[in-house]
């Protein structure tokens, strides 16, 4: 189950983090939701509108690169957190192999922001999400399996 | 009634960590201990300096530090207080009163495995034995004789060939009876006991019947402090991250120990490091929830201290951890909800330990219409504020630009990455005329790469971006 879901995108504002509504949503009610060095505010408004139990909410600001590696691996792997989200402006392979290894180990679901740069190989679920005119196109890429088609999902 | 003495012989020593040698500690210029190499060379405390000197001038003396031996013998206290609630803090030991049940452990034998269990991994010498008074108890110890008699036992006959040099005597009283050719404890006990009380006193005659049992053992008794303080001198100062956490992990060693006996907690304490030009830096934990784990502990103190470059080198360092009220029992059997509270709270400890208490927030909703008051970010530790009604909304942004973001305006159209076509609004905002007015058309704009955005127009006419519709 534990799996570190890579999400690549060049903007903002493109319904990349409804997409993750879904599954942050009951999960926060539950259990406890950490976020790594989110880029901007998170609107505590808009995420009790989501139904976001704000009380299970951890932000977590590191001030470097590794601070915020570290910060996600702990999450990672401690059993009181149920799902990690980590933002960052650059990531290099080795680090997110490693992430992706406390993931499998802790079990925990957990998705990673980057930039779409396209340099490194794809982990085992790159999501590289575009924005179009009738909603966010992902185009999913696994490692080692059949590719899939582009999809779009609509706002 | 039956007394435990333990006796550290080498206490000046012991308060150094990582001795060179030969090593020897002074006061007023007196050598006071030194350890087994400088006595090879034939020193003995007693000795001026320069008589120390002389037979061994590779000897490397350090100034006696009475503060951190007392902080010692308050932890060796203590620990004790788990086996008796009768103490006595003497300067080179213990002393702990038993009934003749010795109560919880039952057997004596039991009591000094305890003691030496509690010694293990300190590296300090010590001697412990029991006897039926305090002052045989602790004859037996300063003698070095690990032992323990009972009542029901001939123990009076083996105090008789034991030195009477460490009885409470008046130094007249020993030096007078050295003279008269007496060594030993019996030498004493064999004379009349009136010719004695004559020619040497009441006083002397009180310690002899103390010592025998026919006059009552009175003591003042030690009262257990809600705190736990150790101080750790480096005899050469240390520069690197692993000496430090050397001496921190001798300390939580002996803090795990006092928690447990005290069954207390901690939820702060500080970490100080001096420096050898005496510039101390503090660094003080705050727990979220108190904790009695002494790998916990040390788990915080590792964290904080990863990657720590001191700026001079470390003369000596010291935790103070006042103890926390709670007669709260230790919780085995969690519940699963309580083990994962539980297992939450260290996981923040962990992350204010390394990241600082500034950086890990929780979010909470205010009752302001300006959209940038409306949500708080706020340490963990600090009570979630009071929340109101705040009318939620779904068509307000997930990410918040904070401060809001000046746009440019081309052909008066604003623009992002090309110019703004707006989606849905105005929605007017007019609100903080009691502090700093606000007059805003909101709008949900986007972009020509399909970014929505959430802009609004001031009343001057200026457009800026306020958040992401993400």
């Amino acid at each position: 189950m534990g799996v570190l879901t890579e999400l690549r995108t060049q903007q903002t504002g493109i319904g990349e983090l409804r997409l993750l509504m879904p599954v942050l949503v009951p999960l926060s009610q539950k259990a406890r939701v950490l976020w790594v060095a989110p880029p901007y505010k998170p609107y505590a408004p808009a995420l009790a509108a989501h139904g976001m139990d704000l009380d299970h909410l951890l932000v977590v600001r590191p001030k470097t690169h590794g601070e915020a590696l570290w910060t996600v691996s702990q999450g990672l792997l401690s059993p009181s957190i149920a799902i990690v989200v980590g933002w960052f402006t650059g990531m290099r392979e080795n680090e997110f192999r490693a992430l992706a290894r406390q993931a499998s180990e802790g079990g925990r679901l957990s998705f990673c922001f980057l930039p779409d740069d396209r340099v490194s190989r794809p982990s085992r679920l790159r999501l590289v999400l575009q924005s179009t005119a009738s909603g966010i196109r992902i185009i999913p890429t696994r490692k080692a399996a059949r590719p899939l088609a582009p999809f779009v999902v609509a706002p | 009634m039956l007394w435990l003495a333990v006796v550290l012989p080498d206490l000046p020593l012991d308060v150094f960590l990582q001795r060179p040698t030969p090593f020897g500690v002074i006061e007023n210029h007196v050598l006071v201990a030194c350890d087994e190499q400088a006595r090879t060379y034939g020193l003995l405390p007693g000795l001026t300096m320069a008589q120390a000197y002389s037979l061994c001038p590779a000897l490397i003396v350090k100034e006696r530090d009475r503060s951190a031996e007392e902080a010692l013998l308050e932890n060796l206290a203590v620990f004790s207080y788990s086996l008796s609630s009768r103490i006595v803090v003497r300067p080179e030991g213990i002393l702990a009163r038993f009934t003749d049940k010795v109560s919880p452990l039952g057997d004596p034998y039991a009591v000094l495995l305890k003691v030496e269990e509690w010694f293990k991994g300190m590296r300090s010498r010590f001697e412990a034995s029991m006897a039926p008074t305090s002052w045989a108890a602790w004859l037996c110890a300063r003698s070095g004789l690990r032992c323990v008699w009972t009542a029901q036992e001939p123990w009076r006959l083996s105090m008789r060939p034991l030195s009477f040099y460490e009885l409470p005597l008046s130094k007249d009283v020993k030096n007078a009876c050295l003279v008269l050719g007496f060594t030993c404890v019996g030498d004493l006990l064999d004379l009349p006991r009136s010719g004695f009380l004559r020619r040497f006193g009441k006083d002397a005659v009180c310690v002899l019947e103390r010592l025998m049992g026919e006059r009552p053992d009175v003591e003042d008794f030690w009262e257990a402090p809600l705190r736990f303080r150790r101080r750790l001198i480096f005899s050469f100062p240390v520069e690197t991250e692993d000496a430090l956490l050397f001496a921190v992990n001798r300390i939580a060693h002996e803090w795990g120990a006092v928690l447990q006996a005290r069954r207390a907690r901690v939820s702060r304490f500080t970490l100080d490091i001096v420096y050898q030009d005496r510039s101390l830096q503090s660094e003080a934990f705050t727990l979220v929830r108190p904790e009695r784990e002494a790998g916990i502990l040390l788990g915080l103190v590792r964290e904080r201290l990863r990657g720590f470059k001191p700026s001079a080198p470390i003369a000596e360092v010291s935790v103070l951890a006042p103890f926390e009220p709670s007669a709260e029992q230790s919780l085995t059997f969690w519940a699963d909800s309580e083990w994962s509270e539980q297992e939450f709270q260290v996981f923040l400890d962990r992350l204010h330990a390394r990241l600082g208490a500034g950086s890990v927030h929780r979010l909470s909703l205010c009752t302001d219409h300006r959209p940038e008051r409306a949500t708080m970010e706020c340490g963990w530790i600090s009570r979630p504020l009071d929340r109101g009604s705040y009318p939620v909304s779904r068509h307000r942004p997930l990410w918040l630009v904070d401060p809001p973001l000046l746009l440019d305006v081309i052909h008066d159209v604003p623009s992002l990455a090309g110019p703004l076509q707006i989606v849905a609004g105005p929605e007017r905002l007019e609100t903080g005329w009691w502090d700093d007015p606000v007059v805003r058309d909101y709008f949900v704009a986007m972009n020509a790469s399909y970014e929505h955005l959430w802009v609004f127009r001031s009343s001057e006419g200026e457009w800026f971006l306020q958040g992401y519709f993400c």
